[in-house]
């Protein structure tokens, strides 16, 4: 019986998340799925961070997180920017069926 | 330090932003000056690479985010001479042209500003900041010729893969602020040799090598560079392959040297490894090639293989860090003077296929010329500035006894000579279809210009780099 939420119980939750957004990159293929899994371990580092800096009492941790965040915003933006573009020249989001380029 | 001096410290960057800024609003505001942007881009630039020897007193700035030393400085300069001439070869180049080039050029600006801050970033969210700022003018300018599908999947490919390698990066910095409570570098430092090895350790260092080795495209991690190196414009290939690299080695230099000391984690045969694979499968896969910016590509890879000959060996021997640095210094001139004349080709023929070289030399005997000269410096052949780069790490190799190296090295540049010459007998050798001539445009020739002069010189006289590269001390 669990009775009180640890640092520990975050990281493993943090490291359960990482790993569901690196299985979502690696296995579907849709470029806007990739995208989402992607924000999915920013976000679990984002989880580590924060803990551990509640854990050290380091409020270093907090503003690491909120300094990823912003930027992790302005990726998505790029990113969404670029699906876009590509799914109205490409008319497909699918990175494997994109093979203009091969060598 | 007072706030005055933190902005003291980062003059150049400040001036850089201030160009790039005004480049966006002439844009906004005055579309007719467009035909003015680019030079006003190149000014800026120019400007701050002046002002970089008033700003290289040794600092450190913003308390510990940044530090300003000679391995900083002479990564600022190359940042910036490659995005000068990165500038001069996108003036010319056909599909850019009239295209959004306000945009282009700001992006451009910004790029260089990001590359600026990661090469004296001494702290992990500073590395990631400044890492995700270049990336993502990186991205856009990939994907600036929006109406060209390739462009647009090149830039797919490279964003999907750049976003994953930038979030293990961050995951292996949150494993370390656990590890170590702190994410400055030689803090990190401090307290991986309290510490010593444990298996956390060693993943979150191979987590930050993934999204460092995505960045200088090291081998496993290398799969998007031939994809986005043939559908960019080939001005933001050439800035892909050089400065963009660079900045992914400076990183990499000053993480390994600073935040992970040998005794505590000996990352020297994991990275032996990379540095093997990189260059051989690099090499292996050029020969197949016939697309010459795919070739390009390959033998980038193949490249960052080389410097990462000297970065393996930084710590075994003094030769190993200059060593580095002189070939990457040799690798910029010889690498984007060879897709100075790849653009020069293709604003003539609208192909980069090797098979339209044929008989090129009679068509443009200059810039036939100079590519030769590019191909053979890449090779490793004296008098050029590839051919001192190899020795130096050859003398490396042999200084620190890593007698495999040398003989794979060897190999590998035998290799490299046999696609880089089938180029080069294509021009020469092969007749053509067309005999009519092909012009160079006056900014392209100015590129080449430079590029062949840097070539020459480091070739011939390299006295001064390698003393200022010996200059640099190695604990940084």
């Amino acid at each position: 019986m669990i009775t009180e939420i640890t640092t520990t119980h975050w990281i493993v939750l943090a490291a359960v998340l990482f790993g569901i957004g690196l299985l979502g990159v690696l296995a579907r293929r849709n470029a806007l799925v990739i995208l989402l899994s992607v924000e999915l371990m920013l976000n679990a580092a984002n989880l580590v961070f924060v803990a551990l800096g509640h854990h050290l009492g380091d409020v270093q941790g907090q503003v690491i997180a909120m300094v990823v965040m912003a930027i992790a915003a302005a990726e998505a933006t790029v990113g969404l920017a670029v699906i876009v573009l590509v799914s109205r020249t490409c008319r497909t989001l699918n990175p494997d069926e994109l093979t203009e380029l091969k060598g | 330090m007072s706030y005055a001096e933190y902005l003291a410290a980062i003059g150049p960057e400040i001036a850089l932003t201030i160009a790039a800024l005004l480049v966006m609003s002439i844009d906004a505001l005055w579309p007719r000056s467009v035909r003015a942007i680019p030079w006003i881009g190149i000014a800026g630039l120019l400007v701050t690479l002046a002002m970089l020897p008033m700003f290289r007193a040794e600092r450190v700035a913003f308390s510990g985010l940044l530090v300003i030393d000679p391995l900083a400085v002479l990564f600022k300069v190359i940042a910036l001479i490659s995005v000068i001439l990165v500038a001069l070869l996108s003036i010319s180049h056909r599909p850019l042209r009239g295209f959004h080039e306000g945009e282009y050029h700001t992006l451009l600006l910004f790029f260089a500003v990001g590359l600026m801050f990661l090469v004296g970033a001494a702290h992990l969210l500073m590395i990631y900041l400044a890492l995700e700022m270049v990336s993502l003018a990186a991205y856009l300018l990939t994907g600036h010729l929006k109406l060209d599908p390739r462009s647009s999947e090149a830039a797919l490919k490279y964003y999907l893969f750049g976003a994953l390698c930038s979030g293990l990066f961050l995951y292996g910095a949150s494993i370390l602020f656990g590890l170590t409570g702190t994410l400055h570098l030689d803090g990190i430092a401090e307290a991986v040799r309290a510490s010593g090895l444990s298996a956390a350790l060693l993943a979150a260092l191979v987590l930050m090598l993934i999204g460092l080795g995505f960045k200088i495209a090291m081998v496993p991690f290398h799969l998007w560079a031939p994809d986005a190196y043939e559908g960019a414009p080939t001005p933001i290939t050439a800035l892909l392959s050089v400065a963009s690299k660079a900045g992914g080695f400076a990183v990499l230099l000053r993480v390994l040297a600073v935040a992970f000391p040998l005794e505590a984690l000996d990352w020297q045969p994991m990275l032996w490894v990379l540095c093997v694979v990189t260059m051989s499968l690099g090499n292996v896969i050029a020969v197949r090639q016939g697309n010459i910016k795919r070739l390009l590509a390959y033998s980038s890879i193949a490249q960052a293989g080389y410097v990462l000959v000297g970065v393996v060996l930084m710590r075994q021997t003094p030769a190993g860090l200059p060593s580095a640095m002189i070939y990457l210094i040799a690798y910029l001139f010889m690498n984007i003077g060879a897709f100075a004349v790849v653009i020069v080709v293709s604003n003539a023929l609208g192909s980069d296929k090797i098979e339209d070289y044929r008989g090129l030399a009679r068509r443009a005997p200059l810039a036939s010329a100079s590519l030769a000269v590019f191909l053979v410096s890449l090779t490793g052949i004296p008098p050029l500035a590839g051919f001192i780069g190899k020795f130096y790490l050859f003398a490396a190799t042999i200084d620190a006894h890593a007698y495999w190296l040398a003989v794979i090295m060897g190999v590998n540049s035998v290799v490299a000579a046999f696609y880089y010459f089938r180029v080069v007998r294509a021009m020469y050798l092969d007749a053509g279809k067309s005999e009519e001539p092909i012009g160079t445009a006056r900014p392209l020739q100015v590129a080449v210009g430079v590029t062949l002069l840097g070539t020459f010189v480091i070739g011939v006289w390299p006295q001064p780099f390698l003393l200022f590269a010996a200059a640099l001390p190695l604990g940084f």
